[in-house]
């Protein structure tokens, strides 16, 4: 009798670079690249996934387009609502995407810009590759 | 003014001079030497980092050397640890999303 071993290790990587101000942050998923790229890209999928336990994500406006805003709070159990606005730098389907975002109170209509804002932006690059494994 | 770790780190000169003191102890002067600034402006880094905790200093003869402080240094490390938990957990959600996809 033969078993297939469902693969456990996801081979998660996370490497701070002090100095550069940097995470870098590598995961494997095992699902088609595809579902990987809806599950980042489509608000109902992301709110599943986003938040920490016990909070949930909910979204007031998603436009998945370069430019476009995600703006959508972290919810606490009790109500309490984080506002986090996040702009889509560059998108290229099923391979990469770039964001810029920030905390904010929910109303915000453009990012700080220069260098004086208070240390809240972040910037997430995103790089999808796609690994099909045969057994 | 308080001092932390992290107003030890905020500054790319301090980080430099913290990149140096891995490889050994440290006179303000070998310190200074590695930077275009003024000694003064390099001093007074050092000053912050030792109000920080981020570097000790010992006497030998009319010396001062400086050292890192390894043990505050890794009060960093803890702090990032929360962050590692939280992608991990992120991905472990989205496992299950992709499951049920």
């Amino acid at each position: 009798m033969t078993y297939k071993l469902k693969i456990l290790t996801n081979n998660f990587v996370f490497e701070t670079d002090l100095a550069a101000k940097k995470i870098h942050v590598v995961r494997e998923f095992n699902a088609p690249l595809e579902k990987v790229w809806k599950a980042w890209t489509d608000p109902d999928l992301l709110e599943k996934w986003v938040a920490p336990k016990p909070w949930k994500a909910a979204t007031k406006t998603m436009d998945f387009t370069v430019g476009g805003i995600w703006l959508y709070a972290m919810v606490s159990p009790e109500g309490q609502k984080h506002w986090v606005y996040a702009k889509f730098t560059a998108i290229e389907k099923d391979v990469a995407i770039s964001s810029t975002g920030m905390f904010c109170d929910g109303t915000v209509t453009r990012l700080p810009t220069g260098q004086n804002h208070t240390g809240i932006l972040h910037s997430h690059p995103l790089t999808v590759t796609e690994q099909r494994s045969t057994w | 003014m308080r001092r932390d770790i992290y107003q030890a780190i905020a500054d790319p000169t301090r980080r430099a001079i913290l990149t140096l003191l891995t490889v050994g102890t440290m006179t303000p002067n070998a310190i200074a030497g590695h930077f275009g600034s003024s000694r003064q402006a390099v001093s007074k880094h050092i000053q912050i980092l030792a109000e920080c905790g981020a570097v000790d200093q010992t006497h030998s003869g009319r010396e001062i050397y400086y050292q890192l402080n390894m043990e505050k240094m890794k009060e960093i490390d803890y702090w990032m640890a929360a962050f590692r938990k939280m992608w991990e957990d992120r991905f472990d959600q989205l496992d299950k999303v992709l499951n049920d996809l």
